[in-house]
């Protein structure tokens, strides 16, 4: 086989294989981080039980809220009761209540290490939040959905189909929460109040997702504004789909619009990465 | 497999004032002054070779680590590692690259270090046999064994160390780099890394750059030194050669029979007298073999000692810097 070098002597000829060879890279590196949050197994079960008990409490004031109505916003009380027991069930997958790892390592400059590792920066983190977001679908979403159906008995969806979809919508979710969030973080690099930041982007994220409130509830204006945001692909978007509420040409065009801000978080967050990289490699941070 | 040529690394630091007007001001006007790192140093190492990089605190020894390692971009001069830039073609040079920087680690604080070392052969490619092969070295060279399932966070310093030190030589680099590996280790923790770096240089050939503190590991490991301070090269040579050049010469230490009157030997100088004890320093080229029949002469001798310029001494004048004026010119 011929040998090609680009411009910087790097050898061209076995890039097909390379590739395939460095996704499994990624894929051990989410395997790990997936084991890393196996090993606290004790707090999960502590989180199962704060998920279901705050999925209690939204029940019961929607119960009361409902009492003489047969609908809000689209939704009647069974509704509402799934809307609860599956907010709480992905409130951990979408990291809700986001997390510091990423400014953590900027911050105490951990970063420089990563670097020095014959590895794609954004795609580690990627690896390294889809195993967290795979381990809490199995061992937190999972059992908490169980549980709160079982004992509030929410709805089930229509058909397999539903299923499927829903399953999509929180993959499409997941993406864009870690997308937005490795920006959010990545802003620790130019501020000496990261924490500042990320309590404003985390509420934005938590609120515009519909985990506090299920958007179907909210006042018109402010539901058109949460409509324009990606946020809500975290929460109202699978729930609804779930609750057969989004369908056919409506839902395609919301998964076409999460698709293209998903696009573009990836894109910044690429871009951010390469000025923060730029700055450390050249000011030394 | 080395090339450093006129590197010079400047960091723009800028002025903080405190408070809340500080905060302020900080916005308004960028006070910044221009910190030389690393200023104009130039050398050279060939394939093999086991390198001691040295020189007082903020030196520029991390900084010309970093540059070489590819995490940092020089603000001129050149450098070539195995034909290379570091920094413009990083990921492909850090391939055949281990680096350890002591106050950090390398490896997955969550995870116990087997893990780690596991992720590590994926991320190099490093074929399953030969990973198996290195593993089984390692803990026979660094004792792995007790700690290998323990998660990073809740090591030793010690242990981390070499836990960090196996996952940087998993992949066998043509080239490790390590910033302070033996900093804060006890005595026999710091045999250890030693007899390994040693190992791994002497075996596999692995040429290897150290920066560390401890003259211990300097007299232990490197026949050759690079000194710089303030970012200029002060020496670049044998461990041998720094010890004559600036050493201020052997101390011979006589025991005599009575206190002895003062002393006056042509190319000896009395630094030191306590009873019937004195330190005699022989200058830099002087011969003892000289001096020592001059002392038999009015008195008896019982006893007679030379200590060689400790290497801890030498080093401390030259950071102290008494010879840098005299070598500058
Ligand atoms: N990112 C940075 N920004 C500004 N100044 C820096 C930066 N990194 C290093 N310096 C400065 O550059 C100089 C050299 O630092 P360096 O860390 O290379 O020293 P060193 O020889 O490793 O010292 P030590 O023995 O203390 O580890 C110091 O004056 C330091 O303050
Ligand atoms: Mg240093």
């Amino acid at each position: 086989m011929a040998q090609r070098y680009d411009a910087l002597g790097r050898d061209f000829t076995i890039h097909a294989s390379v590739c395939t060879i460095s996704s499994v890279i990624y894929l051990h590196i989410a395997a790990k981080s997936f084991q890393k949050n196996l090993a606290y197994r004790a707090a999960n079960v502590a989180g199962i039980l704060t998920n279901t008990f705050f999925g209690a409490i939204y029940i019961s004031i929607y119960t009361a809220l409902f009492r003489g109505r047969g609908d809000v916003g689209g939704l009647d009380v069974r509704d509402a009761v799934t809307y609860a027991i599956i907010a709480q069930s992905l409130l951990m997958v979408m990291s809700a209540f986001g997390n510091r790892e990423l400014s953590e390592a900027i911050v105490k400059g951990q970063i420089v290490t990563d670097l020095s590792r014959p590895l794609d920066f954004y795609l580690y983190w990627a690896a390294i939040d889809l195993g967290r977001a795979v381990y809490f679908l199995l061992f937190r979403g999972a059992p908490t959905f169980v549980i709160g159906m079982l004992i509030f008995r929410g709805r089930l969806p229509a058909d397999a189909g539903t299923w499927l979809l829903f399953f999509s919508s929180i993959v499409t979710g997941t993406l864009l929460s870690f997308t937005f969030r490795f920006i959010a973080n990545s802003l620790a690099f130019w501020t000496t109040d990261a924490r500042g930041i990320l309590y404003l982007t985390n509420t934005l994220l938590m609120f515009f997702a519909g985990f506090i409130v299920p958007i179907n509830f909210f006042p018109a204006w402010l539901r058109t504004l949460a409509e324009a945001l990606p946020f809500r692909g975290l929460a109202q978007v699978p729930i609804n789909v779930y609750l057969g509420k989004m369908t056919g040409p409506a839902l395609a065009r919301v998964l076409g619009e999460q698709v293209l801000w998903l696009i573009a978080w990836v894109l910044i967050g690429r871009w951010v990465l390469g000025r923060m990289v730029q700055r450390l490699t050249v000011n030394g941070g | 497999m080395i090339s450093v040529v006129a590197l010079k690394k400047e960091f723009r630091v800028y002025r903080h004032h405190r408070g809340a007007l500080g905060a302020v001001r900080n916005l308004v006007t960028r006070e910044a002054h221009v910190v030389h790192a690393v200023d104009g140093v130039s050398f050279r190492i060939a394939p093999g070779e086991l390198v001691g990089y040295l020189g007082p605190n903020g030196a520029g020894k991390s900084t010309t680590l970093k540059i070489l390692t590819g995490i940092l971009v020089p603000t001129d001069g050149e450098v070539r590692v195995a034909g290379r830039v570091p920094w413009l073609q990083r990921t492909e040079h850090v391939r055949g690259l281990g680096a350890v920087f002591g106050q950090r680690t390398g490896l997955w604080w969550d995870l116990p270090v087997i893990e780690s070392l596991d992720l590590l052969r994926h991320i190099y490619r490093v074929p399953a046999d030969r990973y198996r092969q290195n593993l089984r070295l390692f803990d026979a060279l660094l004792d792995l064994g007790p700690f290998l399932d323990t998660p990073v966070r809740s090591l030793s310093l010690g242990q981390r160390m070499r836990a960090d030190l196996a996952a940087a030589l998993l992949h066998d680099p043509m080239l490790l780099f390590l910033d302070e590996p033996t900093i804060g280790l006890d005595v026999v923790a710091k045999e250890r890394i030693r007899g390994f770096i040693r190992a791994i240089n002497r075996e596999r050939g692995t040429t290897v750059i150290l920066t560390t503190h401890d003259l211990g590991d300097v007299e232990k490991l490197c026949e050759r030194v690079i000194m710089i301070d303030h970012g200029r090269l002060v020496f670049d040579g044998a461990l041998e050669t720094l010890r004559q050049r600036f050493g201020e010469g052997r101390v011979l230490v006589v025991d005599f029979e009575t206190p002895p009157g003062p002393l006056s030997l042509p190319g000896a100088e009395t630094i030191r007298q306590e009873a019937n004890r004195v330190w005699l320093r022989v200058a830099a080229h002087g011969s003892v073999a000289g001096i020592v029949p001059l002392l038999f002469r009015d008195q008896r001798v019982l006893d007679l000692s030379v200590q060689e310029p400790e290497i801890e001494e030498v080093v401390r004048r030259i950071y102290e810097g008494h010879l840098l004026a005299d070598e500058a010119g």
